[in-house]
């Protein structure tokens, strides 16, 4: 086995490795247009934003970040290519304000502005100078000086399932140093990615994040009728248990890339 | 903090990288997984790391990490009722 060159921080994580894929900042996605999902008599109809970017070829991989402002709520929906091997994708989040939030027990039909940033495995030309580094196969796999990803926090929200204790979500505190943050939001709610009345479409129907104003990430999740106690049809089976789902998120500094 | 590490600088004397600072891992690849299809991937040049998974579309627990060949295995299954591939990014740490 050969390895370039591997660095780890001082938690001993892996941080920098030559034959692991490097990412690197590319820029904004652009948006299309807000897009209506399936509707499902269950729970509310809810427009969502898609954004596309296209990369610089087929084999380059994305990495998602939505900028995080106060009275901003953000979700991603989805991530794929806008038609199987293509270098453009689509990327759908959910964004609302909090009025929009607040009546969320209607089907909401506007969204709010957003920033979609995109990271990928491709690695720029890079500028004359800096250091590269080029994986067992001789292919560059990371250049320090074309804004190369720098994750400055993990945080991983836990399961919550005192539906009374968090009504109104979580918060998890921003590390030192992070004042414009933007998030890489794992296992989002995905009901536009699922099949009218499948497992999963809802119990982790839908959870978004805003900047809370006081140096942290909060976490919520928007009204549906289940929770109002409204009849929307026949009971789904099983019904959702109100938990907050475990989520993994990555935070980098958007005052890195911009 | 550790004395050692590696520090980048922008051209106007930012920091955009410190490894003592950074987190998350490296990444080690991303996948999109079909509806009804299940992926496996293997690390076995990473015997000893652990991985953590960005599951970026599709709800559920879509996501398991085995670590008993002690190198990390990530299984990836989504369910045949989803309508669109969901996409995973994997980092190793």
């Amino acid at each position: 086995m050969s390895h370039g060159l591997q660095i780890s921080n001082p938690s001993g994580e892996l941080v920098v490795d030559a034959d692991a894929m490097g990412m690197h900042y590319l820029g904004q996605a652009s948006f299309l247009a807000n897009t209506t999902p399936t509707n499902n008599s269950f729970v509310r109809n809810r427009v969502s934003r898609r954004y596309s970017i296209t990369l610089p070829n087929t084999s380059a991989l994305p990495l998602i970040m939505l900028k995080l402002q106060v009275d901003r709520w953000l979700a991603l929906n989805y991530v794929r290519r806008s038609s199987p091997g293509s270098a453009t994708w689509y990327v759908d989040i959910f964004s609302a304000d909090s009025t929009m939030l607040s009546n969320s027990l209607t089907d909401m039909t506007s969204t709010a502005s957003a920033e979609v940033h995109v990271f990928s495995t491709y690695v720029p030309a890079g500028a004359s100078h800096g250091m590269r580094l080029y994986n067992a196969s001789g292919d560059p796999s990371w250049d320090f000086s074309t804004g190369p990803l720098f994750v400055r926090q993990v945080m991983q929200f836990v399961e919550r399932t005192d539906r009374t204790a968090y009504r109104n979500g979580d918060t998890i505190a921003l590390s030192g140093g992070v004042s414009n943050p933007w998030i890489a939001p794992g296992r989002p709610h995905g009901r536009d990615n699922v099949a009218i009345g499948a497992t999963g479409s809802h119990e982790d129907s839908e959870y978004v994040f805003q900047a809370d104003g006081a140096g942290g990430v909060a976490r919520t999740r928007l009204l549906t009728y289940w929770e109002a106690g409204e009849v929307g049809g026949s009971p789904y089976t099983p019904q959702p248990d109100w938990a907050l789902p475990a989520q993994l998120l990555f935070v980098v500094d958007g005052g890195d890339y911009t | 903090m550790s004395d050692f590490g590696l520090m980048v600088w922008n051209s106007t004397n930012e920091v955009i990288f410190d490894s003592r600072n950074a987190q998350g891992g490296v990444c080690a690849g991303a996948v999109e997984v079909s509806p009804g299809a299940t992926t496996t991937l293997t690390y076995p040049q990473y015997a000893g790391r652990s991985a953590r998974v960005l599951q970026t579309s599709a709800a559920g627990n879509l996501v398991s990490v085995s670590y008993t060949s002690g190198y990390p295995a990530v299984t990836l299954t989504v369910p045949l009722t989803y309508v669109n591939p969901a996409y995973f990014v994997i980092f190793l740490y």
